[in-house]
């Protein structure tokens, strides 16, 4: 006879197992787990509330459906960020938010602002609260191009390398390179801009 | 034997009195007094009509526990009374409008007309204090909800 | 001042992406230049800074509340699918008898028509099993959750019309 599985105590794998055998409640509580995560991935991606809650929706259904593909290679919720920033990628290509490649080397080859900046310190870390700092760290975030955004999230936040990023993007390993040089410069002008707010 | 008469009216008068004070009391019982808000919820600071109130800080308070919305306006309140048997409708907006049926112990059934054609019907049991939502997504990412609950005495 | 290939380099070093000889050539370059020193420190500061701050975000929905939402579209797209895969089946059986069968579907159709018709749009659909709920106009359905914690059931009403 099988033991009855113990939702909120059982290890994502043990829920993911049964899961993949059509059991709801399990991927009820996956879903309770990682939903926050979910969901800011895309809130961060899409920059709205309302497209990255539907969007993070999606996601958990596309999981559903695809749960019996899920090997376990990498953990459970790394999947789940994959499919969200899949999804995110297509729907920020669908909306034309992010560009083609070749519009956007143009666009770096003739350099950008980015490019003439002097080197700065971008360390407000010692005058600010943590939170405080989180809050500006997004609101940078918001003001780069949806490029340059996505390259820092996918490098920053999601460990993935160059070629990973540029496979997701469909881009060239150097347009990587390229945007996430400007994205991190634009980052850091903007943080140590708030820094010298801060000191006047 | 005299005494016999007056106690066996007495008796009489008791059993009289019992049998119309339950009759009373199971009427009452079972006549519901219900509170109906249309409200309409929306991430926006003021509503789009400026003479909407905010509804009642503890049922927002509910409201934002399990819904998505920042704040909650109200459209149109009634208060009614559903007695047993008698199905009672109650106009929210010119579009919108319910139907409740009491079927005794706080058990109801509400039917929801949209545009005068009946759009969900809902049996459950409201007991004080409960709300019963029934919800729909409106223009612009705003929401409309009827909120139903028992009234306070 | 650095070329932009170095500034890159000098990324990738920061980045772990080099092959080990690229690694100690970078390594060499910002010891003895000030200029691709002090680039690299602060791409190596911005790194940090974003890696260890990103802005914790909260789903604004109740446990229940986006479950069922979830639950619900799975099921919908689950009795698509089903449909669908029906529909298909039908088709390749329809192309092998198209002929004979042509007369017998025709009859079929009817035979339907003429049994729903009068029935109109009273169609139950059980969504619930705690509850009675019903929603008979076509383009609409609903589902309903409960909190438990706010005392408070929801009946969703979905409208499919686009």
């Amino acid at each position: 006879m099988s033991r009855k599985l113990d939702y909120p105590s059982a290890a994502d794998d043990a829920l993911v197992k049964a899961a993949q055998k059509a059991d709801m409640q399990a991927f009820e509580e996956l879903v309770a787990r990682h939903r926050d995560k979910i969901y800011a991935r895309a809130v961060s991606m899409m920059r709205n509330e309302e497209e990255a809650a539907d969007l993070s929706q999606e996601a958990w259904v596309k999981a559903w459906q695809r749960l019996k593909q899920f090997q376990g290679e990498a953990s459970f919720v790394t999947w789940m960020t994959r499919i969200i920033i899949n999804l995110c990628l297509d729907q920020l290509r669908k909306q034309k938010r992010l560009r083609a490649e070749s519009i956007e080397q143009l666009d770096e080859e003739l350099g950008g602002v980015e490019r003439q900046m002097p080197v700065v310190t971008p360390n407000p870390t010692e005058r600010m609260e943590r939170g405080e700092l989180r809050q500006r760290i997004d609101e940078a975030l918001g003001k780069l191009s949806c490029e340059h955004r996505t390259v820092l999230i996918l490098h920053e936040f999601e460990e993935l390398e160059y070629k990973e990023i540029a496979k997701r993007m469909q881009c060239s390993i150097g347009t990587v390179m390229s945007r996430l040089f400007y994205a991190r410069r634009k980052i850091a002008a903007l943080l140590a801009g708030w820094k010298r707010e801060e000191f006047r | 034997m005299k005494k016999i008469v007056p106690f066996g009216g007495i008796s009489l008068a008791t059993v009289v009195l019992f049998f119309v004070y339950s009759c009373l009391v199971r009427s009452g019982s079972t006549d519901l007094a219900l509170q109906a808000q249309l409200v309409w919820g929306t991430n926006n600071d003021k509503p789009d009509d400026p003479k909407l109130k905010e509804v009642d800080a503890k049922v927002t308070e509910r409201l934002r526990t399990a819904l998505k919305w920042k704040n909650y306006f109200e459209v149109n309140r009634q208060n009614f009374i559903v007695r047993a048997g008698t199905p009672k409708k109650v106009k929210m907006s010119d579009h919108c409008e319910i139907e409740v049926e009491n079927f005794g112990n706080s058990s109801i059934e509400v039917k929801l007309y949209g545009k005068g054609k009946m759009v969900v019907k809902k049996t459950q049991k409201i007991k004080p204090g409960e709300l019963l939502i029934f919800a729909g997504d409106d223009k612009n990412d705003t929401a409309w909800f009827v909120v139903l609950s028992q009234s306070e005495k | 001042m650095i070329n932009h290939e170095t500034e890159l380099k000098l990324q990738a070093y920061l980045d772990g992406e080099l092959s080990p000889g690229e690694a100690k050539a970078v390594e060499d370059l910002t010891n003895r230049d000030a200029d691709a020193w002090a680039l690299f420190e602060e791409l190596k500061l911005t790194k940090s800074l974003l890696a260890e701050n990103e802005l914790e975000v909260r789903l604004p929905e109740s446990r229940g509340f986006y479950w069922s939402k979830i639950q619900r579209q799975i099921e919908r797209e689950e009795k698509e699918q089903a449909s669908e895969q029906t529909e298909a089946a039908a088709s390749s059986w329809w192309l092998r008898f198209l002929a004979p069968a042509a007369a017998l579907v025709a009859l079929a159709v009817l035979v339907v028509v003429a049994l729903r018709a009068p029935k109109g749009a009273e169609t139950l659909v059980a969504l619930d099993d705690s509850h009675e709920i019903e929603t008979p106009l076509e383009e609409t359905s609903s589902f309903s959750f409960q909190s438990e914690a706010a005392g408070m059931t929801v009946v969703w009403v979905d409208s499919h019309r686009e």
